[in-house]
């Protein structure tokens, strides 16, 4: 019957985000806000698992004010209970400040058995918060991993690395961050949606966690976001015939490892 | 409209051809898009299977009126059928503008004796820009070599011969478009693949491939370089041809909402209401005045008066009448119009492409607003005000 | 304007919006092509809630309210008002059950309607010039221990799939103005459905004529009081022109969106069409069309959820979306040309759905009637 808890991100929809064709600044004023792709991931692996084990699953979210926005959507997706930090230092908090901030939530919230979120955040995709979080609270971490199961106090989880496959054993608690192939989110049913409004919800003040002001203090500033726009390479063949051209095409394929 | 006695009888003899070969299997060949290849054959036996093509070679050479009543005819009917059988004119349009009497023979005997002729000018890159067109015509030697691909070319798979337009020199644009004469045996033409539309089913849409077609130099009709030229004039002539099968499919959508609350109402006790009254009265007025201006275009053709603007009117108001009667045909049948059985939901869907085709009504627009704008006509404006 | 969107609602139709893309797009092409019911799709809408949602929560729906619905609509009409349609005929029937019905009624039926066990459907037209007065019309008879009822409906959605109809028949032939309405179960002997009806668009939702052979119905299904179905036909009429809407909103909305990709990526004259202003005329007038009878949809809608009268909103959303719908599909077409006529493209599929939207529940009458009365 394990208690997880699973930390989620509030993030823009990507698809929204328009790139400004001068100077590739990016505009997101029309961009809606979602749980980070990975994360949902994480979620759905808690909801899985506690659907099978039994137990119980919480909801850890730390953001700008915003990130009240998330709640319902996080309960409809099988969390009954959602913790949230809304506060201006999230704005540029960095992989430090996110961990600190998390770890002291967690330490304040009591003792979960696993501790779940996606390998990386959709919009900046660290993968540093598993590693640091476990790390900050002295627990195993278990990253990569694409397949997961609990038998009482064991976790048993494959990791999907460079070069190979893992399967490692470990005794909870356990920080773990999982790959978007672990599971295919389910879309919650109605009843699951209007069913979120009446789950508890709690504010975590970050003035009650007891952290001082260099813990809440972003040790990598980011100067500048700008879109990519992915620049074609135009080159032009100009045989005579179209079977040379496509000769050429293939040869240039080739060089760059697609066929 | 005044008609002469000729005009009525022929105008007599579409109407009857439509109602015995084209209405009664319309429908049947809009579900199954099968070519209505008998169709061509009872057009020939008809005589109406080439009517631009002049006396001398062979064709019955109908004045320009007549062909319009005629394809209003046909389009009442079906504008597939319309489309299929007024084709051989729109082919025949280049040879006339710009064809010797050699290439007028060689073109005309195969349409003369029952087949087809397509006019391929449209390609995947070159729509409404036609003039940026990429299939190529080399000189070499004594003949013309040809590559390249068109598409949207109407009976392309069923005809004998095409006019191609071709460039025999990219680097000049536009102006060097030059239009060719190609008979399907050529080696190295294919058709490609078929299209499969939302309306005018039946009617044979398919692309056309051409590699290394050579041609003997003589297929070229006009001077390199002219092909934009002929192109538009043939769609001025062209246009007033597509105006007539609007107009016929707003006379029939028209003429199905009279039948439709005829029968309703065949009780004798009630009638349409004032609602159902005045949006067919508003279709009669759009049908006439759709009609009338495709007359004066072509009355000006006639007298040899410059008629572009006026071609080009009556293409964009017949069509766009065409889609507006529809439907709102459509909205007076209700429920009942959405049965694929009621000719209403066909006539919804081919009146569509009329707005698109021989030039889309946004092209059609630009090219009246390039007439009426001309510094000549502000010119002859502040003559007629006397300022 | 007599709504905002609540959280829930919001919450509602992102979850929709969700579904649909998973479950409803993936089938709306070849749904057209085959044109079978998609009894897959409707387990699945039946799954998610769909079915019960406006059903009272006693009854096991969702009580999520008429605004949650019609958005709902949009948001399946987006991929497939063919499916969109089941769930629109389903619904206005749920709801009539639900304002007219006894509590009797209600315990009995909502239940089945709400979790998809039974699928609803209303028979209200009938060929001849008025209802209730053709050769045709649907007569009930009185009957020991009820009525018996004799005639045909036409065009009923739904039909051969439907646990129940909803019907509306006249207890005094030649009187239109006297309808009583009953709910008929599909089971019940002297009841035949025709064969389904081809039409050009929305294939997989089944339309077919129904005629009733004496069919046997008992007081308990007497909706509503006798003579009293002239007032329910209204409601039911109006709410399923607001549902509707919702449909040609969602078709007209792709469409818009499907033109607007195309302009981009297609160019002319040496540069994308989408830069022309005739373009851009094209597509503004859609997309402002269709932005406000979508507005207007959902606040009928709302005025629905407030228990408020809407019959009056609902002709003119009617309105809007007769203006709306093929014309909108005419314009998209026009800005794709050639490619645009082609069925191997989107936009074929959705010129031929749209008019099923506007007009497969129309009435005799122009909805600007209803308006015009209201205002003089």
């Amino acid at each position: 019957m394990p208690k997880c808890l699973v930390c989620y991100k509030w993030t823009l929809d990507e698809q929204d985000i328009k790139i400004e064709p001068e100077d590739l600044s990016l505009d997101s004023s029309r961009a809606k806000g979602k749980i980070s792709d990975f994360d949902r991931n994480a979620i759905e692996e808690a909801a899985l698992l506690v659907e099978k084990n039994g137990g119980a699953v919480d909801a850890l979210s730390y953001g700008t004010a915003s990130v009240k926005q998330s709640l319902k959507d996080a309960l409809s997706r099988g969390p009954g209970k959602a913790f949230w930090i809304g506060d201006a230092s999230a704005e540029a908090a960095d992989a430090c400040v996110t961990a600190n901030v998390l770890a002291a939530a967690i330490r304040k919230l009591g003792q979960y058995d696993l501790i779940l979120c996606g390998e990386g955040s959709s919009d900046l995709y660290n993968q540093q918060t598993a590693p640091r979080l476990a790390a900050l609270l002295g627990f195993p971490c278990l990253s990569f991993v694409n397949k997961l199961s609990v038998d009482g106090e064991v976790v048993t989880a494959t990791r999907k690395l460079e070069d190979c496959v893992e399967t490692v054993t470990v005794k909870s608690p356990v920080v773990i961050s999982v790959l978007s192939e672990i599971n295919k989110p389910r879309i919650p049913s109605l009843k699951q949606v209007l069913g979120a409004s009446k789950k508890p919800n709690e504010e975590v003040k970050i003035a009650d966690l007891g952290l001082k002001p260099e813990d809440l203090h972003p040790k990598a500033m980011r100067k500048s976001v700008k879109g990519f726009v992915m620049q074609r390479k135009n080159v032009v063949y100009k045989e005579s015939s179209a079977a040379d051209n496509i000769a050429k095409l293939k040869v240039s394929l080739a060089s760059e490892g697609l066929c | 409209m005044n008609l002469t006695s000729e005009q009525q009888r022929l105008q007599a003899l579409a109407r009857e051809f439509t109602a015995k070969h084209i209405i009664p299997v319309a429908m049947e060949y809009d579900q199954s898009a099968e070519f209505p290849m008998f169709a061509a054959d009872e057009a020939k036996k008809a005589g109406l299977n080439c009517m631009a093509i002049p006396k001398e070679f062979g064709g019955p050479g109908y004045d320009s009126a007549t062909q319009l009543l005629v394809v209003e005819e046909w389009a009442y009917g079906c504008a597939a059928f319309a489309t299929m059988l007024g084709g051989n004119g729109l082919c025949s349009y280049p040879l006339l503008i710009a064809g010797t009497e050699e290439q007028k023979k060689l073109y005309f005997a195969p349409i003369v004796a029952g087949g087809f002729g397509a006019f391929a000018l449209t390609e995947p890159g070159a729509g409404s820009d036609a003039g940026s067109c990429r299939t190529v015509a080399q000189l070499a030697g004594d003949e013309y070599v040809l590559n390249g691909v068109k598409c949207f070319c109407t009976t392309g798979g069923y005809a004998k011969v095409f006019v191609v337009f071709a460039s025999t020199d990219l680097s000049k644009g536009v102006k060097g478009l030059t239009a060719f004469l190609v008979e399907r045996e050529r080696t190295g033409l294919a058709i490609g693949s078929v299209e499969h539309k939302l309306g005018i089913r039946c009617s044979n849409t398919v692309e056309l491939l051409l590699k290394d077609v050579r041609i003997p130099a003589n297929h070229r009709l006009g001077q390199e370089g002219e092909g934009m030229k002929i192109a538009m004039k043939t769609l001025d002539m062209a246009r007033p041809i597509v105006a007539s099968i609007g107009v016929g499919v707003a006379r029939r959508a028209l003429d199905e909402c009279i039948r439709f609350f005829l029968h309703k109402h065949s009780d004798g006790k009630s009638q349409p209401s004032q609602a159902e009254q005045f949006v067919m009265a508003d279709m009669a007025i759009q049908v006439e005045a759709a009609r009338a201006l495709i007359f004066h275009a072509v009355s000006l053709k006639d007298a040899g008066l410059p008629y572009s603007k006026e071609s080009a009117m009556a293409k964009a108001f017949a069509t766009d009448t065409a889609m507006h009667v529809c439907v709102e045909a459509q909205q007076l049948f209700g429920s009942k119009g959405l049965h694929s059985d009621c000719v209403i939901q066909k006539l919804v869907r081919d009146a569509k492409v009329l707005q698109i085709y021989e030039g889309t009504n946004q092209i059609q627009r630009l090219v009246i607003a390039g007439q009426i704008l001309r510094p000549e006509a502000v010119k002859s404006m502040s003559q007629a005000t006397g300022r | 304007m007599s709504y905002a969107m609540t959280e829930e609602q919001e919450l509602i139709q992102s979850n929709i919006r969700e579904f649909v893309t998973e479950h409803v797009a993936p089938l709306a092409d070849s749904l057209d092509k085959n044109g079978e019911y998609p009894s897959e799709a409707v387990v699945k809408m039946a799954e998610q809630g769909l079915l019960g949602l406006v059903v009272p929560a006693e009854f096991g729906g969702l009580e999520a309210g008429y605004l949650s619905f019609v958005a709902s609509v949009e948001e399946l009409s987006r991929a497939s008002a063919a499916t969109a349609a089941i769930l629109v005929q389903h619904t206005v029937a749920t709801g009539c059950i639900g304002r007219w019905g006894n509590a009797e009624q209600k315990g009995r039926l909502l239940p089945g309607l709400a979790s998809g066990e039974t699928l609803g459907s209303v028979a209200v037209f009938e060929n001849g010039p008025k209802l209730g007065a053709g050769a045709e019309a649907l007569i009930a008879r009185q009957h020991e221990h009820g009525y018996l009822l004799k005639g045909a409906k036409i065009d009923v959605g739904n039909a051969g799939k439907a646990g129940i109809y909803v019907v509306f028949a006249t207890a005094e032939p030649g009187d239109g103005k006297k309808l009583t309405a009953f709910i008929v179960s599909a089971g019940q002997k002297g009841i035949r459905v025709g064969p389904i009806t081809k039409c050009t668009g929305l294939h997989g939702y089944q339309t077919a004529d129904i005629s009733f052979d004496d069919v046997f119905v008992s007081k308990e299904d007497m909706l509503g009081a006798l003579h009293g179905g002239s007032s329910i036909v209204g409601w039911t009429l109006a709410l399923a022109a607001v549902a509707e809407a919702a449909e040609t909103v969602g078709i007209v909305a792709t469409a818009v969106k499907h033109a607007a990709a195309y302009s981009k990526q297609r160019v002319q004259f040496g540069r994308s069409i989408s830069n022309f202003p005739a373009v851009q005329i094209m597509l503004a007038g859609v997309a402002a069309n269709c932005h406000a009878a979508r507005l207007v949809a959902l606040d009928a809608a709302a005025l629905i959820d407030q228990g408020k009268p809407f019959e009056v909103e609902s002709a003119m959303v009617k309105l809007l979306a007769l203006n709306l719908g093929q014309k909108s599909l005419c314009e998209a077409v026009q800005v794709e040309g050639g490619y645009g006529y082609s069925e191997e493209m989107a936009l074929a599929r959705l010129y031929r759905d749209v008019a099923g939207t506007t007009l497969r529940n129309s009435p005799a009458e122009f909805p600007e009637k209803l308006i015009a009365e209201s205002i003089a």
